[in-house]
């Protein structure tokens, strides 16, 4: 008896033992992968290490655009509700205050966030990560999110330039919104790190020694700007109050590095807070001064006094007999004032700005060579400055044009340019001939404090240096003031103790009712250099739809007057008075 | 079936055991006795030899232990004893070496944990510092603090060009710096009782300026000297701190230039 119950003993192990080991062969082989991932789902998280954005600094290294670490709080206002039952009410007001208190929000917002019925609420997007981790402490409903704020110390300086980037849910990170920290996203974004570690189930604990594979975070490069700060300051406020004395629509302004092409600063009538990029008004986003072409007006007819002198068509001296209008083709263009057969000198033509005397060398220049030297001028072509939403503006194209348009473009109707174009043409005549495109980068730097210097863009000969000499001469006498109807168009903008070469700008707008020249809204232009024999700085003005009798000319003024002293510009003789008309 | 697996195995532990403990020759003596012991009662007949086995068993049986139990005993116990000794030491070695290393472990991880919290308080703390300086010497942050403190930009500043034999000429027109922003008081520190007597003669001074100003004709010479008056006025009383005296020379220091304008 016993010897049986051993025996069914026996068996019973045996079958237990080949069960277990049939399970133990299961389990390791036939079903093993599937365990074992999802094991390490259970316990595996991929941790990503984000990178920090690179800053935008200007020419200077003074940071107008950096990184730095904050935290979102957040909280449940439901579930405080039902935790705290009768003392919630109390409870969130203390809530609301503290957070105020700690982070400079407005306490009634807060206190409406908390007092709706939700399940989540974010009371701060940008909180110190102490002030965050003492408001945590204090109150344990609300959690902590980590991010990363962007500063905009400067606040709206160059901000239609720099753009903004804000926090996206989605990616986890800044993206830029617009503007360079838009287009350059790629540059100043980084390579986000990750670390792949065993973490305790329902927590982000990390296991100690459990981390398989981990990437270090490679954080942006920054980008470094040709803008001056202090001088961006300068053209931002003097550009906007003059916007809003004129009553202007709009305007913009570009000040170049004459010898460079480097953009030193670049400023918008209508201008945002990145700080506050939510609730600024879209159509200031943009950066007009890139992305909006106008009509050039007056400023347009060096391009026909460059071809005329590099072809030696005509000297500055020489006289020609203007008439109050000429028949271009079909139309008739008319000088900006009546008057009849009148003697002006090739200077006085372009000092005066007369339109007839204008077309009259331009038809000696020919369309062919006029059409050649916009083009070498970098009409109708990209500036690749550097920024986001270019306009290459527009130039008919020399097969298209008819009898009368070789009646406009060379007074500047017609044909549209930026700003920066326009900057770009006088800056050719201020460098001796050679336009360099501008360029607004100067250089990134890695994360190991590299710099790589952004390639310098292949200089263009417009016209010989004797030319633009000779131009530059001629542009003194635009704002020259002198008895005997000898004086310019632009003598308000003379500066004391220097040369000043420049030109004026008026264009009839074209009304969007009857597709026609309007007759009361201009563009009104100024691009000029300081000083005129060696110039150290092009500044380009455009204004848009001001009121009746606007020059741009005061503005250039300002401007040009803060340059000569912020850079110490050395004082020079006073420019010869040159003859504009003769009897 | 179970008995006669059990009686095989039992000598088997006792051999065994004498085995180990000696050399070869106690190897036979089991076997002797084996060969004495079960054969005995077959050899019955033959007293005279089986009494020559006993004593020789005997004598075996008392010369094998005495020369190997007694040698064994004191060689092992010696042995083990500072084996267990070793063993014990190591043991006690490992344990305070543990107690202190976790100990250790356990003191220097809070230290690392305080030096961990002080760098990221640090760290917080400089990338705080470092965007206020960035706030404060942004260029809008220092033209609001320099027009705050009254200064105005300059607009067209005259210039002296020296002319390589000392010759000065004055480029442009000297013009004093419009400003919109009302000029606060230069120093705003409560004024000693000692102040006013020296800024009231030259605030006195200044007092003096206007009346020739209302004429004409010296009006145009007058500014300077009154402006200058004022201005004197008013380092006097940054100096002294007089803050009554202040607001009355500042007063003027607005009066005067509206003069000759005026005029």
């Amino acid at each position: 008896m016993p010897l049986r119950r051993f025996r069914i003993g026996r068996l019973v192990l045996i079958l237990l033992l080949l069960a277990s080991a049939m399970q133990l062969v299961l389990i390791q082989t036939v079903r093993a992968g599937d365990l074992t991932a999802s094991a390490e789902k259970q316990r595996t998280t991929r941790i990503t290490i984000a990178a920090e954005r690179g800053a935008i600094t200007d020419r200077n290294g003074n940071r107008l655009a950096f990184s730095t670490e904050a935290r979102a709080l957040v909280t449940n206002p439901r579930l405080i509700s039902s935790i705290k039952k009768d003392q919630a009410p109390a409870y969130k007001a203390d809530m609301a205050q503290a957070v105020a208190e700690a982070t400079g929000g407005d306490p009634n917002a807060l206190r409406g966030l908390l007092d709706a019925d939700r399940g989540y609420v974010v009371l701060t997007t940008s909180a110190d990560p102490d002030v965050a981790r003492a408001l945590r402490e204090r109150f344990p409903e609300i959690a902590e999110e980590k991010r990363e704020a962007r500063q905009y110390p400067a606040g709206n300086l160059a901000a239609n330039v720099i753009g903004a980037a804000s926090w996206s849910a989605d990616n986890q990170k800044l993206v830029g919104r617009v503007g360079l920290e838009s287009s350059d996203d790629g540059v100043l974004a980084g390579t986000d790190g990750f670390q792949i570690v065993d973490t305790a189930e329902g927590s982000d604990t990390v296991i100690p020694g459990s981390t398989r594979a981990q990437e270090a975070a490679v954080p942006g490069s920054d980008v470094e700007l040709t803008l001056d700060s202090d001088l961006q300051y300068v053209v931002q406020q003097k550009l906007q109050d003059y916007v809003a004395k004129t009553g202007a629509r709009g305007g913009s302004a570009v000040v170049l590095d004459a010898k460079t092409g480097e953009v030193r600063a670049m400023a918008n009538g209508t201008t945002f807070d990145p700080r506050s990029l939510g609730t600024a008004d879209p159509a200031t986003l943009g950066n007009a001064a890139v992305s909006s072409p106008f009509e050039p007006g007056s400023v347009n007819k060096i391009v026909t006094m460059a071809g005329a002198l590099e072809y030696g068509i005509a000297k500055p001296d020489d006289v020609l007999d203007v008439p109050g209008s000429i028949k271009v083709a079909d139309r008739t263009v008319h000088d900006a004032w009546n008057h009849g057969l009148d003697h002006y000198t090739l200077t006085g033509v372009l000092a005066k700005s007369s339109n007839v005397g204008t077309i009259m060398t331009a038809e000696q220049l020919g369309a062919d060579r006029f059409s050649d030297m916009l083009a070498r001028f970098g009409i109708g072509q990209r500036t690749n400055v550097g920024l986001p939403g270019e306009s290459a503006g527009s130039v008919p194209a020399r097969e298209s044009w008819s009898g009368s348009t070789f009646g406009n473009l060379p007074i500047g109707q017609g044909l549209s340019m930026t700003v920066l174009q326009m900057a770009g043409m006088y800056q050719a005549v201020a460098n001796d001939g050679v336009r360099i495109p501008p360029r607004i980068v100067a250089a990134t730097i890695g994360p190991d404090g590299s710099r790589t210097e952004e390639p310098r863009p292949d200089p263009v000969q417009v016209v010989s240096p004797q030319t633009a000499q000779q131009l530059r001469t001629m542009l003194t006498a635009v704002t020259q003031k002198a008895p005997g109807g000898n004086s310019g168009t632009g003598y308000a903008a003379q500066v004391p103790g220097y040369q000043v070469a420049g030109k004026t700008g008026t264009a009839q707008q074209v009304d969007p009712s009857c597709g026609c020249y309007a007759s009361s809204t201009y563009w009104i232009t100024f691009a000029g250099m300081l000083p005129a024999q060696n110039p150290n700085f092009v500044v380009a003005i455009m204004l848009d739809a001001p009121g009746g009798g606007t020059s741009a000319a005061p503005l250039f003024h300002d401007i040009a007057s803060y340059l000569a002293q912020q850079e110490r510009v050395p004082v020079g003789e006073p420019a010869p008075v040159q003859t504009l008309v003769v009897p | 079936m179970s008995a006669p697996v059990k009686t095989p195995t039992r000598p088997r532990p006792r051999v065994s055991v004498d085995w180990k403990g000696t050399e070869a020759p106690a190897r036979r003596i089991p076997a002797q006795r084996g060969a004495v012991t079960i054969p005995a009662p077959r050899k019955g007949s033959q007293k005279g030899a089986q009494k020559a086995y006993a004593r020789r068993d005997e004598r075996v049986r008392r010369a094998a232990p005495k020369r190997a139990v007694p040698k064994k005993a004191t060689q092992v116990g010696t042995g083990r004893a500072q084996f267990v000794l070793l063993i014990m030491g190591l043991f006690a070695t490992g344990l305070v070496l543990t107690l202190w290393l976790s100990t250790a472990a356990a003191a220097d991880s809070y230290a690392l944990q305080q030096a961990r919290t002080d760098a990221r308080t640090l760290t917080e703390q400089s990338e705080r510092l470092h965007r206020e300086v960035a706030a404060m010497e942004s260029t809008p942050a220092l033209a609001q603090r320099a027009a705050d403190l009254g200064m105005v930009p300059v607009q067209d500043p005259a210039r002296l060009v020296v002319a390589p034999d000392g010759g000065v000429t004055v480029v442009g027109e000297p013009r004093a710096a419009v400003g919109h922003a009302p000029v606060p008081a230069a120093n705003p520190m409560p004024a000693p009782d000692a102040g006013p007597s020296q800024t009231a003669v030259d605030a006195g001074a200044a007092q003096a300026g206007p009346p020739p100003a209302a004429q004409p004709d010296p009006a145009q010479a007058q500014p300077d000297p009154a402006a200058q008056a004022a201005q004197d006025a008013q380092t006097a009383q940054n100096a002294q701190n007089a803050e009554a005296a202040s607001q009355q020379a500042q007063e003027q220091a607005v009066q005067n230039p509206q003069q000759p304008g005026g005029a």
